[in-house]
């Protein structure tokens, strides 16, 4: 696990140098908040939050007692 | 375009499709099948209208004329979402089934992130390779579904069949309710579209693969030939085990090595192309001049989705079945149908 986070690093690095040599700033800031989300839930699933940041519970929350209604579970 | 469409639908359809139908409509499935193939005509009419009013355009790019500029990037960004959890689907779709029946002992993340590096590599190539790869694969994945039928034929009994509509049409629109929703995997065309350069022959294309994923797909209900609707129901992947049965003579046994590698094959370009969507979505919609710099970042997202949004087949399996249709059919059917009533209520398309 340790080896493919070190990896993933690698090449966002790289990504992130090649945006700041091509000085496009709009690019480099949807880069950063994607990249900053991402590894937000990264370390939440390694610390075990995962239920916490799960996507399915809002849409489950959402589209549940549709589905309830018409399936009955 | 036919042959993306085919391979994007049939990559997971036929693997758990027979499974999940099964589970509602029993020794019916295969009219689910029909009814969904029939539902998907207007779908497909619905997504085709609306890119033909903006044939040069993506969906990012031309929501603001038809909602302006607040809800249109509430719907781009939601269409973000979407595109991004239906990516992390496929994959841990990919994940659990390598994960349960050949590398056990593998941890999922390894599975999911080793897969999204590679299939990030193929989203930075673009379209066209996309498409190359497409050409490839297809006649191969094809014929062994049509080999792994023709293999299984003497094993059928036809009469698990009977009786038809035992329980009334109910069970039957039950379980074409979880179909239409692959069938509306044709939604990707809403960004695609713009890159297709052939767009006179668009909608042959799209009819001729509806027409080629009904007769695949009722290929995928035979398993209840072999194995009964009940068993089939409670198989995690009917497909596999309909392999697992083939044996010509005594020597050549375990053909489930062939389907497993072919089908790698098939799920990942499903998962790239509905990964490649995302980052071009992602590009449009923030205004950025180039995708390839979103493609890691998205990646990194799919792969924890994929991690943390079900700890099971099973839990897969029931979100499928019930959530997943009204779910999916937000995207699929209701926003488009709403955006190509906008535009044509308010004459707006492409100048």
């Amino acid at each position: 696990m340790e080896y493919i986070i070190i990896v993933y690093f690698i090449f966002i690095h790289f990504e992130l140098i090649t945006i700041i040599k091509q000085k496009k700033n709009r690019d480099m800031a949807v880069f950063l908040f994607f990249t900053a989300i991402s590894s937000i839930y990264a370390a939440s699933y390694l610390f075990g939050f995962e239920r916490l940041i799960n996507p399915n519970n809002v849409i489950e929350s959402v589209y549940g007692p549709i589905a309830k209604m018409i399936f009955g579970e | 375009m036919f042959q993306i469409i085919v391979i994007m639908v049939l990559a997971t359809a036929d693997v758990f499709l027979p499974a999940l139908v099964a589970i509602e409509a029993k020794q019916d499935a295969w009219i689910s099948v029909i009814v969904a193939a029939a539902a998907a005509v207007p779908v497909a009419l619905i997504i085709l209208k609306l890119t033909g009013r903006f044939p040069n355009k993506t969906l990012p790019q031309y929501i603001d004329k038809l909602v302006g500029k607040p809800l249109g990037m509430i719907i781009g960004l939601l269409y973000l979402f979407f595109f991004i959890h239906v990516t992390a689907i496929v994959l841990s779709e990919f994940g659990f089934m390598l994960n349960d029946v050949f590398l056990r002992r593998t941890p999922m993340h390894v599975i999911s992130i080793i897969t999204i590096l590679a299939i990030g590599f193929t989203v930075r190539k673009g379209l066209e390779t996309i498409g190359r790869m497409n050409q490839m694969l297809f006649p191969v994945g094809i014929g062994l579904l049509l080999i792994t039928v023709l293999l299984t034929l003497n094993r059928m009994n036809f009469l698990y069949f009977l009786p038809v509509l035992e329980n009334g049409f109910i069970p039957v629109l039950k379980g074409s309710m979880p179909i239409l929703l692959w069938f509306g995997e044709i939604v990707v065309l809403l960004i695609i579209y713009p890159q297709i350069i052939d767009k006179g022959n668009v909608g042959r294309s799209i009819f001729y693969s509806l027409a080629a994923l009904l007769f695949f797909m009722l290929l995928g209900t035979l398993s209840i030939a072999i194995f009964s609707a009940q068993e089939t129901a409670n198989f995690r992947y009917p497909a596999l085990e309909m392999i697992k049965i083939i044996r010509i003579r005594e020597f050549f046994q375990r053909f489930d090595t062939f389907f497993i590698a072919l089908w790698i094959g098939g799920i990942y370009l499903k998962i790239v192309i509905f990964y490649y969507v995302s980052a071009v979505l992602c590009s449009h919609l923030f205004r950025l001049q180039h995708y390839k710099h979103t493609v890691f970042p998205i990646g990194s997202l799919i792969a924890v989705f994929s991690l943390i949004q079900f700890q099971n087949t099973t839990e897969l399996g029931h979100f499928l079945r019930t959530i997943a249709p009204f779910y999916l059919y937000t995207f699929e059917i209701f926003i488009p149908l709403l955006l190509l009533v906008i535009s044509i209520a308010f004459k707006k398309k492409e100048v």
